[in-house]
């Protein structure tokens, strides 16, 4: 059975380093210097922007103000997304070629690598399903989206999960326009969003969600999770992306 | 809006079962200075994208020259794109021009 790598480091209060981090795997395990990896994190308030979204379109500035929310701008494609403490963050790397995602099809990647939240969700009570492109629904309310890409050397997949977030916030800080949310025939982005907990009925921590989905990963993929640490050349990546690209607003901000 | 010759565009379009796409384009005479495309669409490899944005400029604002451009840029660059197709983004610079629908 193979062995993939799993690591839960996360700067909770510094979400550039976060974002720093998340690119420093991928390219680490594309270049063969660490082992394909699943990673959970946190952040607090903070807005995730996909790399071709504008800031100034997408960002409600006052409300992120108003709520101490940071805005920072991922290196994969897809929409805004808002994570707090109530939202968990997973991210596979796998190194291009794998059997499981075997070409470069990123629907593909998304259908496949969604498989184990869903499992692990499944597992804990949730109905949840993949929905094309790239979310995981309950009941047609969205409580996963995902992204990803295929560059490095490596197959990556992220998304994150709404547990326990709070969706008044998420509502204010993001301006929806409202040709999206005519398309979906629902009146605002905090009507067609769920979350793990409000679907259950009852309070459930992160650490739930996130131990169901290793178990979700494993029985998936029939592999095992060995818990790992990153290494001291993936640190030095992400400080150098931290410096040079990810705690920076022409990079952040200013598409 | 106008202001000395160039006009502001710009149209949010949204490609049928799938992703947005929003574009800023400063329009002189029927051509592109400059055009801006966001979204929340996937293209890889992500880097591309500004290519095609310096594609469009000085480019006829006509679907048939656009069209080529375009096709060009995904021939010539690989790019791939999930929730976008090619003719999406033709479609979305269109619905910026005066008197279309796209917004």
């Amino acid at each position: 059975m193979e062995t993939w790598r799993l690591v839960d480091v996360e700067y909770r209060d510094d979400p550039f380093m976060n974002m720093s981090v998340e690119e420093a795997i991928p390219r680490a395990v594309g270049e063969g210097k660490a082992p394909n990896t699943v990673r959970f994190w946190h952040n607090s308030n903070t807005i995730v922007l996909g790399c071709f979204q504008s800031a100034s379109l997408e960002v409600n500035f006052d409300a992120c103000k108003e709520t101490g929310t940071t805005v920072v701008r991922r290196f994969t494609g897809g929409g805004a997304v808002y994570h707090d403490a109530g939202n968990l963050n997973y991210a596979i790397s796998l190194k291009r070629g794998h059997p499981l995602v075997p070409d470069t099809d990123l629907q593909l990647v998304f259908k496949r690598l969604s498989e184990g939240a869903v499992e692990g969700l499944r597992s804990l009570g949730v109905k949840a399903e993949f929905q094309p492109i790239n979310d995981i629904q309950v009941a047609g309310k969205k409580v996963s989206g995902a992204a990803g890409s295929i560059r490095w050397g490596t197959v990556f997949h992220h998304g994150c999960i709404l547990v326990a977030s709070d969706l008044a916030i998420l509502g204010r800080v993001l301006n929806v326009p409202q040709i999206k949310l005519a398309d979906r025939h629902v009146v605002s982005v905090q009507k067609r969003v769920t979350t793990v907990r409000d679907e259950l009925g009852k309070n459930v921590t992160t650490r739930d969600v996130r131990d169901g989905i290793v178990r979700g990963i494993e029985k998936s993929y029939n592999v095992r999770l060995e818990e790992g640490a990153v290494t001291k050349s993936e640190l030095s990546t992400a400080k150098d992306l931290y410096d040079t690209k990810y705690s920076k607003s022409a990079w952040n901000l200013e598409k | 809006m106008t202001t000395g010759g160039t006009t502001l565009l710009s149209a949010d379009y949204k490609a049928p079962g799938g992703k947005l796409l929003r574009v800023r384009l400063r329009e002189a005479d029927g051509r592109i200075e400059s055009a801006k495309l966001s979204g929340d669409f996937f293209l890889i490899p992500e880097d591309s994208l500004p290519k095609l944005e310096m594609m469009l400029e000085d480019a006829p604002l006509r679907e048939r020259e656009l069209k080529l451009l375009v096709d060009r840029f995904f021939r010539g660059t690989n790019a791939k794109g999930l929730g976008v197709a090619p003719d999406d983004f033709v479609n979305a610079i269109l619905a910026a021009k005066p008197g279309e629908t796209g917004s």
